[in-house]
């Protein structure tokens, strides 16, 4: 199999799962869902294990540039996003004078602590590929 | 960093696609080296001097960048 097979053997298994995922949803039938997720997981990585040396460098080259794009914008957005929502300046609102600002509340304390999550998986990545790529510092 | 691939390739009558398959990378990674929008890795480059049978500096030019 070459670079351009596989390319499209990968967006086929993609498209096929997005579309099962898709149908399902409008038909409420959550357990396909599920089980698309999970064979798509399987499917794609079967592929790439298969196929792992026709993966080009550029695009693992780009592939890891915008991982750390993404972490740079997402990991400070949901940050602010939950020093924001768990700030109490909702409850003096009158649009929720019902006291619907204790959901936002709450979604706050799980983007804290999706954030706080994101940032020691990142931490404890880094930790780890910083020992493997690097040399020890009484090595000679 | 400048590089000489094209005229490499053209030498050869090769076609960017043709280059790619026999290298195992995509076109694009070609097009993108021979524009110099991608710096390739050292591996690459020594597969690229050893496929057209010439050394590395023959086809990568090293220019010290200025300060």
């Amino acid at each position: 199999m070459n670079i351009k097979k596989y390319k499209q053997v990968r967006l086929t298994a993609v498209l096929f799962i997005i579309s099962i995922i898709t149908v399902s949803i409008f038909l409420k039938l959550y357990f396909l869902t599920i089980i698309a997720i999970f064979t798509g997981i399987i499917l794609l990585s079967f592929v790439h294990t298969n196929n792992k040396n026709l993966i080009d460098e550029r695009e693992l080259s780009i592939q890891e540039k915008a991982a750390d794009f993404t972490y740079s914008i997402f990991a400070p957005t949901i940050g602010i996003g939950a020093l924001l929502l768990l700030i109490p300046i909702h409850s003096g609102s009158v649009v929720f004078s019902n006291g619907e600002f204790l959901f936002l509340e709450s979604l706050g304390t799980i983007f804290a602590y999706l954030t706080l999550f994101l940032i020691v998986l990142y931490s404890v990545s880094y930790f780890f590929l910083a020992k493997k790529f690097g040399g020890k510092k009484d090595e000679k | 960093m400048k590089n000489k691939l094209k005229i490499y390739r053209v030498t050869k009558n090769l076609t960017q696609e043709q280059l790619a398959d026999k290298i195992g990378v995509s076109r694009q990674t070609i097009i993108a080296i021979e524009s110099n929008r991608y710096l390739p890795s050292i591996t690459l480059a020594f597969k690229i001097a050893n496929f057209f049978k010439v050394n590395i500096e023959d086809i990568f030019i090293y220019q010290q960048e200025k300060n």
